[in-house]
Order: structure tokens, then sequence, then C-alpha cells
């Protein structure tokens, strides 16, 4: 557990809140405020992802799917029906809770990671397919826009609205659905279920033999995992206001998210947050180097497997290994 | 130091580089922002979409522009990448309007579905947009749906529909005068999956539909396909007697080209986009006989100006001028003279300029429609159809301009 | 449908298959000896691409020379790989994932970086054999013939390396049990490295054979890899005959989609297809024995 969510998680989260909430009264220029909003989806995506991934165990290289499906499903909800993106956004982390568990029950069955790897994967591919091929209602690759962003809300005099060129009202949703979403998961994992997610990643089949019923277990997890990263679909969809499956289910965003978890720390709850950081960040600061943007993501991603596994929430100042070995062995007690 | 403190520090420390990388200098000259696919797939074309802005630009600022006033403003260009993604698209054009202070953004310079999503910035950062070659009829539809919120954006390309007219014109000239059969009156499509390839196919099954043809079938393949034997399969079994087909990708026309060759279809075939490109005849010179394609509207071989235009990139950048790179120039030019002649930065003085604009460059005459978009034709930009005769590209319509009669 | 259609949808299967087998047995053969699943390996049919544009087009040698040079260069590069990012990994807990992650980084990194070097346009390689043969009404050039005739024999030539030789014997004894076969005398590690040597060369036979068709450009692998992956999974994961009998299969199913629903929904079936399968046999269609 403490491998996991560090010591004092609450009060991480709460530093970040803390960090996050003046942020908009800053007067920062609208492009820091864009980069730091898509910092923020990212990071959702990432949490979400991570849950099965590494807090779960299960190697799911699909998430990007339900990253579409909430997008899309809020998009086209709110479009069509007229229905306000307040509502649609949860109405979309449903219907991504429901595609987790039909992909989810096949993967059941699979206890091998290289079958959940490529069955999740194709399972992406098939989504961004049928995304680009309903065209009568998606518009398919050339854009589904006409996408309405969040409905104005009036606090007093001041008016606060939403999506692209509202730099401060966007960046504010973001913000709360990243402390809400991380408060969340937090109260669910550092209870019961946390316990048996970690104890089925690390003994499958010990847990089972515990009691634990993994179907259903699973199952729930995947759901949860599907619907955090739905949402953040959905509110990426209401701040973008375009989306092309490619851009949210293709290969180039599964790398991203990857990445982020990977450079961030797999099975850390923390990492994902500042692999999204880190990675939103540095790719808009190598924007200067044009073409070797991409080369650096990968040698980024290479060189985080081999020097350090655990991702930069693994990473330890030198000074702190003697506190840490302490700790290691009050745990083995 | 605990642990937990580290990683927040390090994030910290990368927010802080961030913000430091922000000098934001101040500028006498006016900047000029320009977003388009440098790198990915199409970066190809964004690379001479980048020359012909730059060199629009060095022109204007070495004197040898085409100005409107006495005393032209000196001009600054940024051009920024895209990777052809709407979002990248969104974050680069941000990032231009709030670090270079952009007075005017030239984009998507080639994709539709990014100028959909980037035309939601003109109203939102008051900033007149012009995009490139982007043709998708979406985009025009969206500003008729909304002129006041979009009164910023300008399209400086013509709709996708003339592309469809065009088709469907010359089809419609060559049945008359018997040079091609009907037939059954059946057609079918082989397009990219792009905004550009289903506009296209949509427009032109649409008017032939309305004389009484009908589509057989509409394969779109991804980008980049290059084997099409299980649609050319399909194809013989359906028997159209038009195939038009779509592509960006210079070599999945080459490909396909050969492959229809390979299968002796009996169909007639009409290319779109691709063979604009000069590797198309270099590399399916053997196989491309008689193919006919739409439009050409940049051949350094047919038009002494546009050999002119193409010498000058060659000279400067060691690659010859495509249309890209020539139309790229006359969108750079519209922009410049648009500022030029509004006398200020002032957003609506210079969407105001270029409504007014009309303007003869080296691809044809721009004049805005009542859509925002240019618009093409005879008297504007000419969609001429071509075919390629002895291995070499022939305008065959209309016949106005045509150098040589359809084979 | 007429039967010149149904005879042409079978060869364009089996064409399109010849490559997706050559593509999955390579994988397949990997997998089952190192059970690491190698997401560059796409790349290295993109390098392989490279190589026999280099020397076939730019250089002018012969088709076969080029084809040999290239073959070797790759099965270099794929030993190279194995031995500098596949096999530090190994020795970790978590190594499954962490290969995993390693390799998508180095085929993300090997396509930037060619884009750097050889631009982002795609290069034409002309056919190597010309000319069509027609019969009766069914028209085929010679150039994908000689892609399902050379893919069925190298792969043969492999099935008969690793049943009929010693070098075969060793690889099965490690792929059963690397200890074991270490305990032998076996160096496991070498055979990991020898199997993706020749897991490179099966890959950059097919791009080599598939580059007059396909083009070169930095992305002409990433879009075989997935379906690679596919194959070696409805083959059962490891199993190289089955991998083989796979890529034909899904090959078939995919030019049959193509004729019955539309272009565009022809790979939603080839996925669907795998996870139907995955849900009713999570073995594979021909699990049986292993590599």
């Amino acid at each position: 557990m403490l491998e996991v969510f560090g010591r004092r998680p609450y009060l991480v989260l709460l530093v970040m809140a803390l960090l996050l909430a003046p942020v908009p009264l800053l007067q920062l220029n609208d492009y820091i405020l864009h980069v730091l909003t898509l910092f923020l989806i990212f990071a959702v995506f990432a949490t979400g992802w991570n849950l099965t991934l590494g807090i779960l165990g299960l190697k799911t290289l699909g998430h990007h799917a339900f990253f579409a499906v909430g997008a899309y499903a809020s998009a086209m909800v709110s479009h069509y029906f007229g229905v306000s993106p307040w509502i649609t956004i949860w109405l979309a982390a449903l219907i991504a809770a429901l595609t987790g568990l039909l992909i989810g029950f096949p993967i059941l069955r699979i206890r091998s990671m290289p079958h959940v790897a490529i069955v999740t994967l194709a399972f992406a591919e098939i989504v961004r397919l049928v995304f680009a091929n309903l065209k009568e209602i998606t518009r398919g690759e050339l854009g589904f826009w006409g996408i309405p962003p969040f409905d104005p809300i009036q606090i007093g005099e001041t008016t606060i609205r939403f999506g692209l060129g509202n730099a401060a009202g966007s960046f504010a949703v973001a913000a709360i659905m990243f402390v809400g979403v991380h408060l969340a998961l937090l109260l669910l994992l550092r209870g019961r279920c946390g316990l048996t997610f970690l104890a089925i990643r690390d003994a499958e089949a010990a847990a089972e033999s515990l009691g634990v019923r993994l179907a259903a277990w699973k199952l729930f997890a995947f759901a949860i995992s599907a619907a955090v990263v739905g949402l953040s679909g959905a509110v990426y969809a209401h701040y973008v206001l375009i989306l092309t499956p490619t851009s949210v289910a293709g290969p180039e965003m599964l790398i991203s998210l990857l990445a982020m978890i990977i450079v961030g720390g797999v099975g850390r709850f923390f990492g994902p947050i500042y692999g999204a950081l880190l990675l939103t960040v540095t790719s808009e600061l190598l924007r200067d180097f044009g073409d070797f943007r991409m080369l650096l993501y990968g040698a980024l991603i290479i060189v985080f497997v081999f020097a350090a596994p655990a991702g930069i929430a693994g990473l330890k100042p030198r000074f702190s290994r003697k506190e840490t070995e302490t700790r290691k062995t009050v745990e083995a007690v | 130091m605990s642990r937990l403190s580290f990683p927040a520090l390090v994030s910290a420390g990368l927010l802080g580089a961030a913000l430091l990388a922000l000098p934001a200098h101040a500028q006498e000259e006016i900047t000029i922002g320009a977003v388009g696919p440098l790198t990915g797939p199409a970066a190809n074309t964004g690379k001479d979409h980048r020359q012909g802005l730059e060199l629009a630009v060095k022109d204007w600022n070495d004197g040898k522009g085409n100005y409107v006033s006495q005393n032209p403003p000196k001009i600054k260009l940024v051009m920024e990448d895209t990777s052809g993604k709407p979002e990248v698209a969104i974050s680069a054009a941000q990032r231009l309007i709030t670090r270079e202070n952009i007075k005017m953004l030239i984009g998507d310079t080639l994709h539709s579905h990014v100028t959909l999503a980037l035309m939601e910035l003109a109203p939102q950062y008051n900033l007149p947009i012009l995009s490139a070659e982007p043709v998708s009829s979406a985009i025009a539809d969206k500003v008729l749906s909304d002129e006041e919120r979009y009164q910023l954006y300008w399209k400086g390309n013509w709709n996708s529909s003339g592309y469809g007219t065009a088709v469907h014109d010359f089809y419609k000239w060559a049945f008359d005068n018997k040079t091609l059969d009907p037939g059954d009156k059946k057609i079918a499509f082989v397009v990219e999956d792009t905004d550009y390839g289903i506009a296209n196919a949509e427009k032109v099954g649409e008017l032939f539909k309305a004389d009484g043809w009908t589509v057989t079938s509409t394969e779109t393949v991804p980008p980049a396909t290059t084997d099409f034997y299980p649609q050319l399969s399909k194809l013989r079994e359906a028997g159209p007697d038009v195939v038009v087909s779509v592509f960006t990708v210079a070599n999945s026309g080459i490909a396909f080209v050969r492959q229809l060759k390979e299968q002796a279809l009996d169909t007639s075939h009409l290319a779109i986009y691709y063979p604009t490109k000069p590797e198309f005849l270099q590399q399916a010179a053997d196989v491309a006989e008689g193919t006919y394609w739409a439009a050409l509207t940049f051949s350094s071989e047919l038009n002494p100006e546009h050999k002119a235009f193409s010498d000058r990139v060659q000279a400067e950048y060691g690659n010859p001028g495509t249309y890209s790179t020539a139309h790229a120039y006359c969108t750079m030019e519209i922009a410049l003279r648009a500022i030029d002649a509004a006398g200020s930065t002032d957003p609506k003085a210079i969407a105001e300029q270029i409504k007014n604009t009309d303007h003869e460059c080296v691809v044809g005459r721009f004049k805005f429609d009542k859509d925002h978009a240019v618009q093409s034709g005879p008297d504007f930009i000419p969609v001429p159809v071509a075919q390629i005769q002895g291995g070499k590209n022939q305008i065959i319509w209309p016949e106005n301009v045509a150098t040589s009669k359809p084979q | 449908m007429s039967a010149t259609q149904f005879i042409e949808l079978i060869i364009n299967g089996l064409i399109t298959g010849s490559i997706y087998a050559l593509v999955g047995s390579g994988i397949a053969l990997v997998y089952g000896t190192t059970r690491v699943l190698n997401f560059a390996h796409g790349e290295l049919m993109m390098l392989a691409g490279y190589g026999v544009l280099l020397f076939a087009v730019t250089l002018g040698w012969p088709v076969l020379l080029a084809a040999l040079a290239t073959i070797l260069i790759v099965m270099l590069l794929g030993a190279v790989i194995q031995r500098v990012t596949i096999a530090p990994l190994l020795k970790r807990e978590d190594w499954a994932f962490n290969v995993v992650a390693a390799t998508i980084g180095l085929s993300i990194f090997l396509q930037s970086a060619a884009q750097l070097i050889w631009g982002e346009q795609f290069q034409g390689v002309p056919y190597f054999f010309n000319g069509v043969a027609v019969i009766g009404e069914v028209r085929m050039p010679w150039q994908r013939i000689a892609i399902f005739l050379v893919a069925l024999g190298v792969m043969g030539l492999c099935a008969l390396v690793l049943y009929r030789t010693r070098l075969g014997r060793i690889i099965r004894a490690t792929a059963q049990d690397a200890e074991a076969a270490l305990a032998v005398g076996i160096p496991s590690g070498l055979v990991h490295t020898a199997v993706f040597a020749i897991s490179a060369a099966l890959a950059g036979t097919g791009a080599i054979l598939l580059s007059p068709l396909v083009t070169v450009s930095p992305w002409m692998g990433a879009s075989y890899l997935l379906k690679g992956f596919a194959v070696v999974i409805l083959g059962g994961l490891g199993s190289f005959g089955g991998a083989v009998a796979a890529g034909f299969l899904l090959g078939l199913i995919e030019s049959f989609s193509v004729a019955f629903v539309s272009t565009e929904w022809s790979n939603v079936v080839a996925f669907l297809f795998l996870i139907a399968v995955i849900w009713a046999r999570p073995e594979g269609l021909f699990a049986g024995r292993g590599a």
C-alpha cells in the first residue's frame, strides 16, 4: 500500500488542490492555462488507465478506446439532443463503463499478458474504425463539430464561461474534475477495494483461494477505470469542441498516455500525474525542436524503462535511502 | 526531504521552466502566424506551404511585393507544426497568439478538419484567420450557419464542390459530344478516408445521381493505402462506367493506376488531386496514359507563369515549386495585402479587406464569395481537367483553355 | 458473385495472408522462445524497406544481392535490439510489461529517426518481376505471385530449420524450458539472440517482397504490427505453424470482407473475428506444438 500511495496521499492531494486553486486568478496567459488544462485532463485519463494497468496489474493497451467513447458519447448526446454537457459527461462515463464491461468479459478468460494487451489493442482499433465509419452521425475523419461548451455559470455579477478561448473557466472545470476524481479514487482504493486490487495484482491465485471473487472484482475495476477515462474524454470533448477518431483513439494517443504512465510510475497512485505534467509540458517546450519532438518522446520512454522503471514517483533523492530501507524492514516485519 | 516532495519538486521545476520559456519580446514589425503539418504523413505538403509562405513574406519585406499602400508594414512570419491533428493545432495557435502576439493566422495550411477546429479561435481571440489549401465544403457550411460568429474567418481555397462540379461538367461535356460512352450509367469511387476524399466523392456522386446515374460503391481506404486488389476485384464485378479515385498521397495514386492497368478494367478513370504531385508522372508514366484527372491547377510545362514561379522556388530552396507552394504564396499575399490595405492591425478592418480581395496571383484570381470561400471556375481559379497523353499532361477541358483534345 | 471474382478473392487473400504469415510467424517465433512481445517488429520491416531501397534502387544492385544484403543487415539489427534493449530487462520481476514499454518506445524512436534521416515521402520501389499472368479471366502480376511463392519458400525453410536441424532442436528446447536447457549446456542467451535474428529475417523478407507494392516510408511497418499480433494470437501464442495458418486465414477474411461489406469495415471484421476467437478459444485456433 505504501509503495502505491506514498505516506500521506490525502496531504499530497490537498497540496495539489491548493496549488491549482489560485491558478485561474493569476492572470496567466491563455496559452499556459491551455497547456495546464490539457495536463489535467490527461492526468485523469492516465490515472484511470493506471487503475487497471498498474494497480490491478492487468496490462491493457486499449484505454484510448474509452476516452474516445466518452468523448463521442457526451459530444453526440449534447449535440443531437440538446442536453447540457454538465449532464452528458456523467452519461458518457456510464457508457464508457458499460463498454468497459463489454470488453472486460472476454479478457477475464485470459491470464496471459500478451493476450490482454493485444485484444485490448484490437478493441481500441475497432472503436476507432467504428467512429470513423459511422459517418452519418460522427462525420468520421471530417471531424465532429458543433459540440457545445459547458453552459456558463452565473455567480453573482460574474459569468463564468467555458470552452476554447475561455481559458480560466475551462481550467477550473478540469481542475475540479482532477481533484474530485483523485479524491474519489483515494477514498475507494484506501479501503478494502484497493487492498483486493493489489492482492489480485501481486498474487492472483492466492487471492482467489482466499475467497476473492476474481471475476467480479476485475470487472468492477475495469468499469471504474473505463468510467474515469470516459469522463476525462467527455471533458476533453467539451473543451476542444472538435473530435476526430484518429485524434482521440489513434495510436498516438495510446503512445502519449502510455509514456505518461511509464514516465510517471506504473502502479503508483500519483505517478501518472507527474508523468502527464512532465510530458505535456515538455512536448510543448520541445515544439521549438520541431522534428525532434517524437524522437525524444520515444527516447524518453526507453530511458525511463531502463533507468527508472518505477517512474518519477519512484525516484528518491539519495540521502533518504536509509529512511526507505528502515521502512522496508518495518514493512517486512 | 521526504520522497513525497521530490516528484513535486521536479514537477514544479518543469512548470517554472515552462513559464520562463515565454519571452514576449516586443516587435516593431507585424507578426503573422501560420500552422500546418510539418511532421507526419502530410509533412511534404506542409513543407511546400512553408516555402510558399516564407517566400511571399521575403518578397514583401525585400520591396518586391504586390503592395496596396505607399508605406507597407514589415512582416515577420512564425510557423508551427500541427502534425495534422486538431488539438495540436489549437495548442500551437494559442501559443502563437499569446507568445508571439500574432495579428493574423494562416491556418490550417492543409487539413480541413484542423481548420474546422481552428476557426473557433477567430471569434474567441478576435483574430483574423485565413486558411490556405483546405477545401471541405463543411467549412463554408459552418460559416453560413453563423456569419456573425465567423466574420473574421476566411477560406483561401475553393469549396470541394469546385472539384465535384468540374468533374461532373467535364463528363457531361464528354458524353454530349460522344467522346465517351456513358454505358449503363454506373459510377464507383475509390477514395482515401479523409475529409478531402469523402467530400469529393459525395459531391461528384450527388451530381451524377441527379443525372440518373447509380453509385455502385464508394470504397474508402486508409490514407497511404497501396494495395487495391480487393477493391478492384469488387469493381470488376460491379462493372462501373466511370471510376473516380481521390488520394492526397501520391503513392496511393501511383499504385492504384498501376493496378487498374494490371487488371485491365474496362472503365473510364478520373483521378483527383494526386496527379498534381510531380512524382506521380515520374513513377507512373508507363501506366497512366489516358488517365483523366482534376485539377491541373499548376503546370510548369504548360504555363510559363507557373514555370517562372517553380524556377524561383528551385533557386531559393533547391526543389521545384508545386501547386501547394504557389497556393501558399498566394494565400500569404492576400493576407499581406489585406493588412497593408487596412492600414492597421484592427481585426475587423483586416477582415473587411480580405473580403474585398480581388487579386490576380500565380494560380488564378482570388475573390471571396458570400460563404467566405474563394470562388472557383473559369473567371476565378480555374479547375481544368487534364489527360495524360504521350506521357505528358494536357488540359482537355474546359475548351477555352484546352491544350489538346481528349483521346 | 462470379467464379472469377471468387478465385480472385482467394488469390488476393492468400497473397495478403502470406505477408501476415511472414510477420506473424516472426513474432510467434520470438514469443514462443523468449515470451517477449516485440512492438518494434514493424520497424524492422521499415528498416528492411529502406535497405532494399538503398541497395536495389539507389545503388542499382541486382535484386537478389540487394535482398540478401538487406536481410543480413536486418538480422544484425534484430540481434542488436535483442542484446541491447531486451536482454537486460529480462532479469526484472515485471519484465514482460517492461519489454512491451521499451519496445513501444523503440518503435516510436525508430519511426521518427527514419523520418529525420530519409524524410516523410513515400518512396517507390520498381517491380522486381514484370508482366501479368493471365489465366482465363483472372489477371495476376508476377510480382504478386512471387510474394506468395517466396513467402512460402522462406517460411518452409524456417520450419525446416526449426524441426529438422540441431539449431532447431536447441531453439525448441530453450522454448520449453530455458533453465533446463542451460543446465544441459545450451547457452539460452545466445539462442534468444539467434531467434530474434531469424524473426528479423522473416520481417525483412516480408518488407522486401512488399516494398514494390506498398512503397517505403517511416510508417510502413506500423500497420502490419497489429495484424501480426492478431495472427500470433489466432494461431495460438508462440506456435510457428499456427501463426502461418492464421496469417493466411486473416488474409482471406479481409479479402472476402471487402467484397461483402465495404472496404472501411474490413479491418473491423478482422479484429472482431480475433475477439470472438479469444472468447471461444483463448488458446487460439491452431494451438498445438510450440515453436
